[in-house]
């Protein structure tokens, strides 16, 4: 099972990645004779409202749709992961005061949070990971720092400590491991998210750049064709929850385990 | 008493902050309100004109002094007036607030107790039905727009099954819906939380003797790990809530009910600082207030909690 | 299909709503027994025309009329006022119509409709955009006396503007004389309206619901499901799925929403009138309609109905578009995009979300340009005012009301005037100059027609602004109204002959 969950994830990447570097046609054609056409062997997924074909404008949002999940899941990894430790091995006043921002952090409102940043950025798949970023690193942090404080409590830190390994060291060898778990877990529940935030803002009103296709944007450029056309809309859909699946089965592999645990 | 204090004092410290970053955020936002408010009356803005609405709406001072007054009048329930729409805005806010409320606190409270039977269940029979569908549910939940939900719900149970007016019919008509999608949202999240917490009371010593005086394996885990399940989703459950913030914004626009974040995203597109600056006031303050509850409902559930 | 009673539908809603302990009713409004539903995507968020564009709602919802209006033939005619004359110093003498009412009941006369106005001039820039400063004064109940801070020599035109409806200030906020009276007022949400007891015809009217629904694919869904009785205005992705249905009637009409595209004449390739000229030629007009899939190719800066329109886009000539560029020393290059001194012809094509035509038309119009061996680049801002007006564009798709009141130089001199306050293009041309002066000052309406059509083929010959496509809105009816016609954009949605079949 966890084997297949990766192999599908692996798969997603590639394909994405093949589908960037050599797209099945030109995302760009519009021939406005052929416009919402079901699929055919010439269009594997029909045409859009303009008569471009949607396959290959799922292959060349592929790549933009990465990055934002990968800005996304770095940024909100990194902060969460500096802030947590800083809490719990930091010295007092800034452990006190990381701990307060993100406790402040959590209460800051996601939705004025990625409207604003969207305003100052410009709605795209960096500012969406940003976006989910900035509000999302607190609970993270907070996380980490109660896993650390457990761990720092443990005999074997101390036995480390007293054995007079450096620091960084110890870390590296006893924390990291003991934190991927809990974090991949609530990584694998977030990550897709920073694609479908995209979305989001446009429907809020910020549309992002219709040229560059991007899942995200194909999401809300499409939508009012939920009704009359929903193939459109489920495309890139289905493609998010490929990613989403993919991002869950690698980060969080200790859901399976867990779920055959008595 | 010292405790509650501190607390007090921290929760205002927090609102503070937020309200502040939020203060200077939102005035860093490209576009000049002044000038779009003139372009929207197509009347050209000259220096002049400019210059004399500034000073009207008090855009003309220091960023500090700005906040400073905004903060006063706040407290004092003088919020104000909006440069957009000329209404006060205390006036808008209490007409709305009353809507997204409902959809929010109605969405978490569905969220957190669906979510916590469906842990319950899921837990009870790993790679169940239960536990399947609560993974369904929180990978559902990131990849899905919730537009789109909203949207097909709308066209199953407005046009095709004609249960509901969610337009025009009662309150409780109007609210089914966008809560019921607000909580979908949530559901999944709160139940893999749920269900890791049960999980973990499972393998608890306590378990083995629980089962050794002859309860069922469920009657066993709904006994001895209810408290801590439910330590542990009041523990993930300010991040829901900050989640929801953003879903109830979504379900208002698709149900068109009117709250105060359909005024909220219009805001942003005119800059009507007024407005903006009260909602994250309030959103802040419900979100610390949730945050507060339930740290003092694990305290009350949990002596060991450290304040 | 299920019909549940009221009772029923409630209960359930209830039963949907018991996981859910926290809900706070808001407060209802009794319904009338059978008011008609109307839904916009804009409800007035105040009743008061000195705030910001209140003044477009209240007259677009039936609620507040102007002494002034435009017909569906795009003239401006009277409507509380019986006509309005010059005097020879300029100012202007307007007789009031006779026997008109407030909602109230009180009667419209010259001196309260003066202090009305004139709180509007001092509160409302939007009332001092056309001629500056009006200054109202009563001569006698049924006489006002106007002066304006700059002449002007159609005031009729700019009273027939949405920031100048009549309206009596009392305790309880201001009274109107439309067909339509408040009876309770949500703002930016919801307004129940009642029948205007002392306007003519009130018996044949019924009570009105008007919501506001911001989403155009959930508008549809409502008047799909039967909740609607008027759904202004819908997406055109829906109107198939609302043909198929029973009791629905979809209306098209077109709007004086012109869309354009203004070029950057400042600096760059556009500052070159060759390839402004060559794009204007190379854009089929008839594919942007296909495209956007409702509407009429442009022939001018004015939609077809105004008697002032003129047919001055154009011919489609792509060959044509690519030898004048090569005349103009830009060549096609390798990679097809043409280059002149080393500059590659390459433009930035600029796009606003709040009319999703415009993001539609972008790629469309990319390819034309393609055709013609011109790079473009797109992109979408959501400020399109900041934009516009910055000049940091070098093709700027707009949508704008080019004859708000029905009068032409509201464009051409706001819009292509050399001074004009918004420019957008930077397009500078003595010719065009000294034709928005002579309109300025011309009162015959056949002049003015004449004047208006030469300067917009001034404007044409020199290209700074490409006109692409008069748009189609679509308004859905159920059948208590399937005999409404929709005109006049969305300035006049409610009107008096809003009538229900029952």
């Amino acid at each position: 099972m966890r084997r297949a969950r990766v192999a599908l994830a692996a798969g997603v990447v590639v394909a994405a990645m093949l589908g960037g570097l050599a797209p099945p046609g030109d995302p760009h054609a519009i021939d406005l004779a052929r416009t919402l056409a079901p699929p055919s062997p010439a269009h594997p997924l029909g045409t859009d409202h303009l008569g471009r074909d949607l396959l290959a404008r799922l292959a060349a949002g592929a790549g933009p749709s990465l990055l934002a999940l990968a800005i996304g899941l770095s940024a909100t990894l990194g902060l969460g992961i500096a802030a947590g430790s800083a809490i719990a091995l930091g010295p007092g006043p800034l452990a006190l005061a990381v701990r307060r921002l993100a406790e402040v952090a959590l209460a800051a409102p996601t939705l004025v949070v990625a409207l604003v940043l969207a305003a100052l950025l410009g709605a795209g798949p960096a500012t969406a990971g940003l976006a989910l970023a900035a509000s999302a690193w607190a609970p993270y942090a907070i996380t980490v720092a109660a896993l650390l404080e457990r761990l720092v409590a443990e005999p074997y830190w101390r036995a480390a400590e007293a054995l007079g390994l450096a620091r960084p060291c110890a870390l590296a060898r006893h924390l990291v491991p003991a934190l991927a778990g809990p974090v991949g877990a609530l990584a694998g529940a977030d990550a897709a998210r920073a694609v479908t935030l995209v979305a989001a803002l446009g429907f809020l009103g910020l549309a992002a750049d219709t040229g560059r296709p991007e899942w995200g944007a194909m999401i809300h450029e499409y939508r009012p064709f939920l009704l009359e056309a929903p193939r459109l809309l489920l495309a890139p859909l289905g493609a998010i929850a490929a990613l989403a699946l993919a991002a869950h089965a690698v980060l969080d592999p200790g859901a399976e385990r867990e779920a055959g645990r008595p | 008493m010292a405790t509650a204090l501190r607390s007090g004092a921290e929760f205002l410290c927090a609102w503070l902050l937020v309200t502040a970053a939020a203060f200077a955020l939102v005035r860093a936002m490209p576009g000049d309100p002044v000038e779009m408010l003139l372009a929207a009356g197509n009347v050209a803005p000259t220096p002049e004109a400019v210059a004399a609405l500034r000073v009207t709406f008090g855009l003309d001072r220091s960023l500090a002094a700005q906040f400073a007054t905004w903060l006063g009048g706040f407290l004092t329930l003088d919020w104000g007036v909006s440069p957009v729409t000329g209404r006060p805005i205390l006036a808008d806010v209490a007409a709305r607030a009353p809507w997204s409320a409902a959809i929010g606190a109605g969405g978490l409270a569905a969220a957190v107790a669906g979510g916590f039977a469906l842990g319950f269940a899921a837990a009870a029979r790993p790679g169940g039905l239960a536990d399947r569908a609560s993974r369904v549910l929180a990978v559902s939940a990131q990849a899905l727009p919730a537009f789109a939900v909203g949207l097909v719900l709308l066209w199953l149970v407005a046009v095709e099954w004609r249960l509901l007016a969610p337009l025009t019919g009662s309150p409780a008509e109007r609210l089914a819906l966008p809560i019921a999608v607000v909580a979908l949202f949530s559901v999944g999240a709160v139940a893999r939380v749920a269900r890791v917490a049960f999980a973990e009371a499972a393998g608890a010593p306590y378990m083995i003797t629980a089962r050794m005086k002859g309860l069922s394996r469920t009657r066993a885990l709904w006994r001895h790990g209810r408290r801590h399940a439910a330590l542990t989703v009041l523990a993930a459950i300010t991040p829901e809530a900050a989640w929801i913030v953003g879903g109830t914004a979504v379900a208002e626009i698709v149900f068109s009910v009117p709250g105060l974040s359909d005024r909220v995203v219009d805001a942003v597109a005119t800059r009507d600082y007024a407005l903006l600056q009260a909602y994250v006031a309030l959103v802040a303050f419900w979100l610390l207030s949730v945050h507060a509850v339930a740290a003092l409902a694990r305290r009350r559930l949990d002596p060991r909690v450290a304040a | 299909m299920i019909r549940l009673s009221p009772t029923r539908r409630t209960l359930l809603a209830i039963a949907l709503l018991a996981g859910t302990a926290l809900v706070v009713a808001p407060p209802a409004i009794a319904a009338d027994p059978a008011p008609l539903v109307v839904a916009k995507t804009f409800v007035a968020e105040s009743l008061d025309p000195i705030d910001g564009s209140a003044g477009w709602a209240l007259i677009s919802h039936g609620i507040a009329e102007g002494l002034f209006t435009v017909s569906r033939e795009g003239t401006v005619v009277p409507l509380l006022a019986e006509r309005a004359e010059r005097r020879d110093d300029g100012a202007w003498i307007v007789t009031l119509a006779e026997g008109r009412m407030y909602s109230d009941g009180t009667p419209v006369h010259a001196e309260g409709v003066a202090a009305a106005q004139n709180r509007t001039g001092d509160r409302n820039p939007a009332a001092r955009a056309s001629a500056g400063r009006l200054t109202f004064t009563a001569l006698d109940p049924r006489t006002l006396l106007v002066e304006t801070e700059r002449p002007t020599p159609i005031l009729p035109s700019i009273l027939a503007e949405w920031a100048f409806p009549a309206y009596r200030q009392t305790d309880a906020g201001p009274v109107f004389t439309g067909p339509y009276a408040v009876a309770s007022f949500e703002p930016g949400a919801r307004i129940a309206l009642e029948p205007n007891p002392h306007y003519p015809g009130a018996e044949a009217r019924a009570p009105i619901d008007l919501r506001h629904v911001g989403d155009g694919q959930a508008m549809a869904l409502a008047l799909a499901s039967g909740e609607l009785d008027l759904a202004f205005n819908l997406p055109v992705e829906t109107l198939s799925m609302l043909r198929a249905r029973d009791g629905v009637t979809v209306r098209s009409f077109p709007v004086a929403y012109q869309y354009m595209m203004f070029m950057n004449t400042r600096e760059g390739p556009l500052a070159d009138v060759a390839v402004r000229r060559a794009i204007d030629r190379a854009i089929d007009r008839t594919t942007l309609v296909a495209a956007i899939r409702a509407g009429r190719p442009a022939t001018g800066a004015f939609a077809e109905a105004y008697p002032f329109a003129a047919d001055v886009v154009p011919a489609l000539d792509p060959e044509g578009a690519r030898r004048q560029l090569e005349e103009a020393g830009w060549t096609l290059g390798a990679d097809g995009v043409r280059s002149k001194d080393g500059v590659r012809l390459v433009l930035d094509l600029v796009a606003y979300p709040q009319r999703p035509d415009l993001v539609t038309l972008q790629p469309v119009l990319r390819a034309a340009l393609a055709e013609i061996g011109i790079g473009a680049t797109t992109r979408v801002t959501e400020l399109p005012n900041e934009i516009a007006s910055s000049g940091d564009f070098d093709l700027l798709l707009w949508a704008q009301h080019t004859a708000p009141a029905g009068d032409p130089a509201f464009f051409l001199s706001l819009f292509l005037g050399s001074e004009g306050a918004r420019n957008y293009a930077g397009w500078s041309s003595g010719e065009l100059d000294a034709l928005v002066a002579a309109l300025a000052s011309a009162e015959d309406p056949a002049e003015r027609i004449r004047l208006a059509r030469e300067a917009q083929a001034v404007a044409a010959a020199d290209a700074p602004v490409a006109h692409l496509v008069t748009p189609e809105w679509h308004v859905g009816l159920s059948g208590r109204l399937a005999g409404y016609e929709p005109w006049g954009s969305d300035n006049y949605v409610i009107r008096p002959d809003l009538l229900p079949a029952d």
